[in-house]
């Protein structure tokens, strides 16, 4: 009798993390994941890719898409780069940031934001493929034949008031982000996608130069 | 003589202060200035924002809902959300969402004052009176505790620019072009009580 109920709720929990994200399964051997994903990203030393952000309003049934470059290299440097339909480029620098909006220039220094700080954590940790230890979030981990999907709930409070759950879809075959869904508490959404991703190519410094 | 000269240089101060009391009320056609009533559908502005030497830019998306209402949502160019309000309907103003930093009354007037102000919204369908000075007309417009402005030529073919003002001065200022019957392409909010301005550039989807 126990037995059966056992498997009876193993199967409604199954049944249950299935329906929250379709067409995968809860990852089943969580640590080998966790190994083989921080492995395979410490063996990632630059990506140079294109991304398409779509913003998702849903009760405006409005979709606000925009389309860049993107760079990262390790340690924790990253370049956006947007250029369709508006520019604007964003450079993270360590604690430091460049933003260019077409009209102006400003550069801020994260050491005292520490919302910001959380933020750019965030960008860094999905590139670098320590986002299963960001302790900002709980984090579960599901799969298909073609990618793992980490799902991120945020613990701490600022992180709440902006998202209630982040989606980030992993590239099983190079443990590569492919996507980063971004869910707001109202249930708009941010989706970037990362398109012709190159992996550990030459990346000049100068690309993430604060100036 | 002295103070003839004291009483005019007097009321010269008084209507640079007060520019609305030298204004002469006269017979117009009162609906002329709805002509000049931005109509948007659907569009995405590149917005840039300067409050108090700061500034910030963003995307604005400004909607027409199947009810003729107005949505109003600013986010940041990466995706974060700054507000979402509605403007019309029964309610006639609704904040959908406001990010916890600006959840400020001051701050939610400002921006109700400047949309209502820019949509022509929570207006009456002709002005309440039609003054002329300064080579133009002015329509004007009870909303709210303040008076707004419309300013044409003097013939009412050529839109000038809006003023939100009190009984006394102006308290802001708007121009969009083209004016009237399209979206503009274009559009400026500028206060002159405190250091805010708000410009706008429409963006091809």
């Amino acid at each position: 009798m126990r037995k059966t109920i056992l498997t009876f709720l193993t199967l409604i929990s199954v049944l249950m993390a299935t329906a929250q994200h379709k067409g995968f399964q809860p990852v089943a051997d969580m640590n080998g994941f966790r190994n083989a994903f921080s492995t395979a990203s410490a063996a990632i030393h630059s990506i140079t890719s294109n991304f398409t952000q779509e913003k998702n309003l849903s009760l405006l049934s409005e979709k606000i898409t925009s389309k860049g470059k993107f760079w990262f290299k390790k340690e924790n440097l990253v370049r956006m780069e947007y250029q369709q339909p508006f520019n604007y480029l964003m450079i993270i620098n360590g604690n430091n940031v460049y933003i260019k909006d077409g009209q102006q220039e400003n550069r801020i220094s994260v050491k005292s934001n520490k919302l910001f700080q959380k933020i750019n954590k965030i960008t860094i940790d999905c590139v670098k493929g320590t986002v299963l230890s960001n302790t900002d979030f709980k984090t579960k981990a599901f799969e298909n034949s073609q990618y793992y999907l980490i799902e991120m709930v945020p613990v701490a409070k600022d992180l709440k008031e902006f998202f209630s759950m982040i989606l980030v879809t992993v590239d099983r075959k190079d443990y590569s982000v492919s996507k980063i869904n971004m869910i707001e508490q109202g249930g708009d959404n941010t989706l970037i996608s990362f398109q012709q991703k190159e992996i550990n190519t030459t990346i000049a410094d100068a690309v993430f130069a604060v100036k | 003589m002295r103070y003839l000269l004291l009483s005019n240089v007097m009321l010269m101060l008084a209507g640079c202060s007060y520019p609305y009391r030298s204004l002469r009320s006269l017979p117009a056609d009162q609906s002329c200035a709805s002509q000049f009533r931005p109509e948007f559908s659907n569009e995405l502005y590149n917005t840039h924002v300067n409050i108090s030497g700061r500034h910030l830019s963003g995307l604005l998306l400004v909607k027409q809902m199947p009810d003729t209402t107005y949505r109003v949502v600013f986010s940041t160019e990466t995706g974060v959300k700054f507000f979402d309000f509605a403007f019309g309907g029964q309610e006639d103003f609704k904040v959908h969402y406001i990010m916890r930093k600006l959840d400020k009354k001051v701050v939610i007037n400002a921006l109700r004052n400047d949309f209502n102000f820019l949509l022509m919204n929570n207006i009456p369908a002709t002005a309440a009176q039609v003054m002329k000075g300064n080579g133009m007309l002015y329509h004007a417009y009870p909303m709210r505790e303040k008076t707004v402005y419309y300013l044409t030529d003097t013939l009412c073919k050529k839109f000038v620019r809006a003023e939100m003002g009190s009984s006394k001065k102006p308290l802001a200022e708007a121009t969009w072009t083209p004016a009237g019957k399209s979206s503009p392409d274009s559009i400026t909010i500028r206060h002159h009580n405190f250091d805010f301005s708000i410009t706008l550039k429409k963006l091809e989807r």
